[in-house]
């Protein structure tokens, strides 16, 4: 399989991981997952290309249902903390501690 | 099923009188719970004696009727085995158990936690119980961690003392060491042997000579009996145990509790036997033990301090023979001790009762021959026991192992000869200065009075006991050794020696000898060293630093014990662990700290680990 | 007729379990929920989805994606059983909770059934979005279980990410999503990728910051779930990663394992809350639990030896729920609360003694006899030194667990739990949880079933 693959899908998850490690604003964390989720598919697409072998489709397909789903709960659990339409910092959270 | 009808009383009394108590007494009547607990008491002593009599007529029951855990090749069964060994375990803790039971009725009287005492008391009771008839090593291990439970339990009875907590902790986490010990040798046992199923009866024929794994469960089942009773250099927690309440003292670390240990060795004597070199590391633990107790004895004030000293004394002597390979002879020490020890802690109890006191130092005593006769005849007659005169109980077995000293000559000889003299030293040394001699104190209390017949009756009884007990050296022997699964039958108890009887007579007389020089003919001797080289008492004081040494195990968990609150009792050699108790409040408070909320840190941490474990592919 | 039947099995289960949440949204829709309804409905579901799972007589692949092994039988056993106590006595306003137990549950139960990796992924991911939804929505008293549901999503979510990044290298390697590894290196990496989802579910060190938080923040009923049914997915999941991936992050599960219990000790010694301890004392758990693991998959991961980590899941149950559940009858939440318990309450406050002695492993409650069987199969499976670290781990547990028995009956004080009215059903679950530690430690018949299950 071309390397290239597996390099482009190397940087986007590295940048999806820095985005969710590195940045304060929830949303762009969540973005950031996401990111790092399309980014693990693309290998899988790539192989399932090169295998001729459609269940690798088939998942990739279901797996970015799932990720969506998980984008749904994300995403409600980040607008419940919004205040006056802006959205807090994950260093906001730091009630529980210890 | 094939139970006696004893053995199940044994169980079944304790159980109901506990269950009763706690679920309708506590509440209620507390200032009844003695009364089931001795009902009790006297129901196991029937069962006891029954059971004696069964096993001394050749009759031995091994029955495991419970299968605990049935997992196939390796299961654990429940039952119990009643032969020599546990008969007469079983009469010791039913008689002296069941008497101290109702002294205690008289001496808790006015403590607000009456309910309580006796409800931890005849929990202990039962552990012990337990604990010698089990026929197998993990039923055994189960009670004796019961029986440290409930050592915890009573030792901290008075809890509001900063110093019982702390002693409490101290003794559970010692005996904790010795405990894991017993759980490893458990596991080899269990690995090395499957079939036997940790049963006696199963294990000990299938023991060849020396095998490595016998050597480590051997080693780790002497690990839990120094520290269990008392040997040297796990033997601090016992002095401090002495605040726990008077009767705790006597039945816990004089007769049962701490014996627990040698009646381990005992009973696993034909594994240990066939380890190399570890009957003569026992000798010469047990010697080492008697000898730095018995030097420590001498130098105490607090009444029962020096019984516990002496406790200690007399815990290295039994370990002594048994490493002499005189088994019955020390288990024959166990059991006369059981009697005077418990007589001579009850007769410190009295003391302090008549002064009103939780617990009485020489420095408050002197001259209550007059005020308290009964006690103080009793106080003899247990001093003689110990010192080992005849024909008090305590020469026979005494004398026994002390012979078998004397004949394997060497470093043993010596130390036979300097137990001889200390124990009769120290305990008359206290005697002395109880008894006769004027009072020194400013202010004597109003009346001390004699106690009442609620203590002074069952006192009596087991005084006859430390009279008596000895000239039945033949038929404990026979009671003892029914049943014995040893390769060959257990050593005799020697008769009558003229040799041994002069020299440890003679020294014994030259301990007490001593004793009355040191104490009345310069009443103020015993003083006067204090005075004058303080430096040397701190060191005695301090167990000529083998507190600081070894209390280094020790001094982990009580920091530990600090967070939660514990105060500190301001000791000389506290000062250096102040430092390292801030080091696990210190490793506590940053392990926390890492937990800062931070949303980032624990996915920085996430992505952390999973780095590790991708490393790990490197390798 | 038995490919039948066996189909049967999920597909029955999960139609009930998803009919149970269909019905509780459909009460939902009605503007004054009947809650009553609601939980009748919910266990009504479960236990048709239990009548499924249990009644079907063989073993067997059913499909790419399920399958039914001799052990699936066993986890839904635990899975269903963390629930129950939850879905007796939770107290909810609404439906919500309900549903999305069920939905998890659902996930769990396909869980179980998995046959491949893709499976184990959605079931994974089934399971814990309504989790973290669940926390969200039931907080504990004036706690914020918002900040612990985000905290728990994010954290989860990027160890979900990097379990699908393990799949496609796992896809890559061996061109399909079978469970059975090849040995090539990328294999091996893509098991260590996925293994960190499951490490993370269970809480395992250095991925365990959500727990605290989590468990603190939620509702002690909800906690009492937490720390059982969702370890023990995640536990499932070590074992099938580990069952198959060829040694890859094996020897470092007893490693884990130890430094999660120390952790979790010291840790604990520092808090002050009753709940957040609580937490703590489970981090420990789930130490010993990977400890387990790792012993087992050591000694050949065949079923017949996974005994003491399945009769420890299942006392957990038992024990974790009963002492949530204890704080949530009592309402206690710091140690001075505990006072007087002894006297006032003497037989609630001997039913929290029993769990924590239980939880603390010591003799002769069932949580000991869980703990010895697994510290029995590390010493056989060779791993001393961390055997020795968890062996300190726990003596340094003792000491919170000893100061709970010593605050309940020693100290002096009046303690301020006050016991509402209607918590039959909490003190029910709670005194039978005391029962199963104190007992079960005497009379382990539970072992034997077990071992007949197991084989």
């Amino acid at each position: 399989m071309n390397p290239w693959v597996w390099l482009i899908s190397a940087a986007l998850f590295v940048s999806g991981l820095c985005a969710v490690i590195l940045r304060k604003q929830l949303l762009l964390m969540l973005f950031g997952l996401e990111i790092m989720i399309s980014a693990a598919l693309i290998p899988l697409v790539a192989q399932a290309s090169a295998f001729q072998d459609s269940n690798g489709l088939a998942a990739a397909l279901i797996i970015l249902c799932v990720a969506a789903a998980e984008a749904v709960v994300g995403l409600s659990l980040i607008l419940h903390l919004r205040k006056n339409k802006t959205l807090p910092d994950s260093d906001a959270l730091m009630e529980l501690k210890g | 099923m094939g139970i006696p009808v004893s053995v199940i009383c044994l169980f079944v009394a304790p159980v109901s009188a506990l269950l009763f108590g706690y679920f309708f007494l506590l509440k209620r009547k507390p200032q009844w719970m003695h009364w089931p607990m001795i009902l009790s008491c006297a129901v196991v002593g029937v069962a006891a004696a029954s059971i004696a009599a069964q096993v001394y007529s050749g009759h031995i029951v091994d029955v495991s009727p419970f299968k605990w855990m049935p997992l196939g090749s390796w299961s654990i069964s429940f039952g119990v085995r009643l032969d020599g060994l546990s008969a007469m375990m079983l009469c010791l803790v039913s008689l002296v158990g069941g008497l101290i039971h109702v002294y205690a009725g008289g001496y808790m009287e006015n403590d607000p936690a009456f309910g309580r005492f006796f409800l931890a008391f005849h929990l202990f009771y039962l552990s012990m119980i337990g604990l010698v008839v089990a026929n197998n090593y993990v039923q055994m291990y189960l009670f004796w961690e019961m029986v440290g439970l409930s050592s915890y339990l009573l030792i901290g009875f008075w809890y509001q003392k900063a110093s019982a907590r702390r002693a409490a902790l101290q003794a559970f986490f010692t005996n904790r060491i010795g405990d894991i010990g017993f759980f490893l040798a458990l596991l080899i046992l269990m690995n090395v042997y499957p079939v036997a199923q940790t049963r006696f009866s199963a294990l000990f024929p299938l023991l060849g000579q020396g095998s490595p794994a016998i050597s480590y469960v051997g080693w780790f089942l002497f690990l839990a009996a120094i520290a269990k009773s008392a040997q040297f250099p796990l033997y601090f927690w016992l002095p401090d145990a002495m605040e726990g309440p008077t009767p705790v003292s006597a039945l816990m670390h004089a007769a049962t509790m701490v014996t627990a240990g040698i009646f381990l060795m005992a009973r696993s004597w034909p594994l240990i036997s066939l380890v190399p070199h570890l009957p003569n590391t026992i000798a010469a633990v047990g010697a080492l033990t008697a000898v730095f107790s018995g030097i420590i004895a001498a130098t105490r004030k607090d009444l029962k301090r020096i019984l516990a000293y002496s406790t200690v004394s007399h815990l290295g002597i039994m370990a002594f023979g048994l490493g002499l390979g005189e088994v019955s002879s020390a288990v024959f020490h166990l059991f006369t001790h059981g009697f005077f020890k418990a007589a001579l802690f009850l007769c410190a109890g009295n003391i302090a009762h008549a002064l009103h006191k939780p617990t009485a130092s020489v420095d408050e005593t002197g001259g209550l021959l007059k005020k308290i006769p009964v006690t103080a005849v009793f106080f003899v007659v247990a001093a003689f026991s110990l010192s080992g005169i005849w024909p008090f109980a305590g020469f026979y077995s005494k004398d026994a192992i002390l012979g078998a000293a004397f004949d394997r000559g060497g470093w043993a000889s010596v130390a036979g000869f300097a137990i001889a003299f200390l124990s009769a030293f120290y305990i008359f040394r206290m005697l002395f200065l109880a008894f006769l001699g004027p009072r020194k104190e400013q202010n004597p209390p109003e009346h001390p009075h004699e106690a009442g017949p609620m203590m002074n009756v069952p006192l009596f009884f087991i005084v006859l006991g430390a009279l008596g007990v000895g000239w039945f050296g033949a038929q404990f022997y026979h009671l003892v050794s029914s049943g014995w699964l040893g390769a060959s039958p257990m050593v005799k108890i020697p008769g009558f020696d003229w040799s041994s009887f002069t020299r440890s007579t003679s020294m014994a007389a030259l301990g007490i000898l001593a004793a009355y020089l040191w104490t009345m003919q310069w009443p103020s001797f015993d003083w006067v060293w204090r005075k004058k080289i303080p430096k040397v008492e701190k060191g005695f004081d301090a167990d000529f630093g083998v507190k600081p040494l070894v209390g280094a195990l020790t001094l982990f968990f009580e920091e530990l014990s600090y967070l939660l609150g514990i105060l500190w009792d301001k000791k000389t050699w506290d000062g250096w662990i102040e430092n390292t108790s801030a080091w696990a409040e210190d490793a506590a408070k940053s392990v926390s700290s890492l937990a800062s909320g931070r949303l980032n840190d624990s996915l920085w941490w996430i992505l952390l680990g999973g780095g590790v474990m991708l490393l790990r592919l490197l390798r | 007729m038995t490919a039948l039947l066996l189909r049967i099995a999920p597909l029955g289960s999960g139609i009930s379990l998803f009919g149970g949440v269909l019905g509780v949204a459909c009460v939902g829709l009605f503007k004054k929920i009947n809650v009553g309804l609601v939980r009748v409905l919910g266990l009504l579901s479960l236990a048709l989805a239990a009548v499924f799972v249990f009644a079907h007589p063989a073993t067997g692949s059913i499909s790419t994606l399920l399958q039914a092994d001799a052990i699936t039988k066993a986890w839904c056993a635990v899975f269903y059983v963390g629930a129950l106590p939850f879905l007796i006595a939770g107290t909810w306003e609404d439906e919500v909770a309900v549903l999305l137990l069920l939905g998890s549950l659902l996930g769990m139960t396909f869980l179980a059934f998995s046959a491949n990796l893709l499976m184990l992924f959605i079931s994974l991911e089934l399971l814990s979005l309504p989790v973290y939804l669940l926390v969200a929505l039931t907080p504990a008293k004036g706690k914020p279980s918002w900040e612990a549901a985000i905290k728990y999503f994010f954290a989860g979510s990027l160890s979900a990410a990097f379990f699908l990044l393990g799949l496609a290298c796992h896809y890559s390697a061996t061109g399909g999503f079978l469970f059975a590894g090849n040995g090539s290196f990328l294999d091996q990496v893509a098991f260590s990728l996925m293994a960190i989802a499951a490490l993370f579910k269970i809480g395992a060190v250095p991925w365990h910051f959500w727990l605290p938080d989590v468990y603190e923040a939620s509702e002690p009923m909800l906690s009492g779930f937490l720390s059982t049914s969702v370890k023990a997915a995640g536990v499932f999941l070590l074992m099938r990663l580990g069952q198959y991936s060829q040694g890859s992050f094996i020897s470092l599960l007893p490693a884990i394992g130890a430094l999660t219990m120390l952790v979790a000790a010291f840790a604990a010694l520092n808090q002050t809350r009753l709940q957040r301890l609580l937490a703590y004392s489970s981090l420990g758990h789930a130490g010993v639990l990977v400890l387990g693991v790792g012993a087992w998959l050591l000694l050949g991961a065949n079923e017949k030896n996974a005994l003491p980590i399945f009769f420890y899941l299942f006392s957990y149950v038992f024990m974790s729920n009963g002492a949530f559940f204890f704080l949530e009858l009592t309402g206690v939440s710091e140690w001075k609360d505990l006072r007087g318990l002894g006297k006032t309450r003497p037989v609630l406050a001997f039913c929290f003694a029993a769990l924590a002695l239980s939880l603390a492993g010591i003799p002769p409650t069932a949580g000991f006899l869980a703990k010895f069987l697994i510290f029995w199969q590390a010493f056989k499976a060779g791993l001393y030194v961390p055997l020795i670290a968890a062996s300190f781990a726990t003596l340094a547990a003792l000491v919170y667990y000893l100061r709970i028995v010593r605050e309940m009956y020693l100290e002096e004080g009046v303690s301020t739990s006050k016991i509402a009215a209607g918590t039959g059903a909490v003190s029910l679950i709670v005194s039978l949880s005391a029962a199963y530690s104190a007992i079960v430690g005497f009379l382990p018949w539970i072992l034997s079933a077990f071992q007949r299950v197991l084989g």
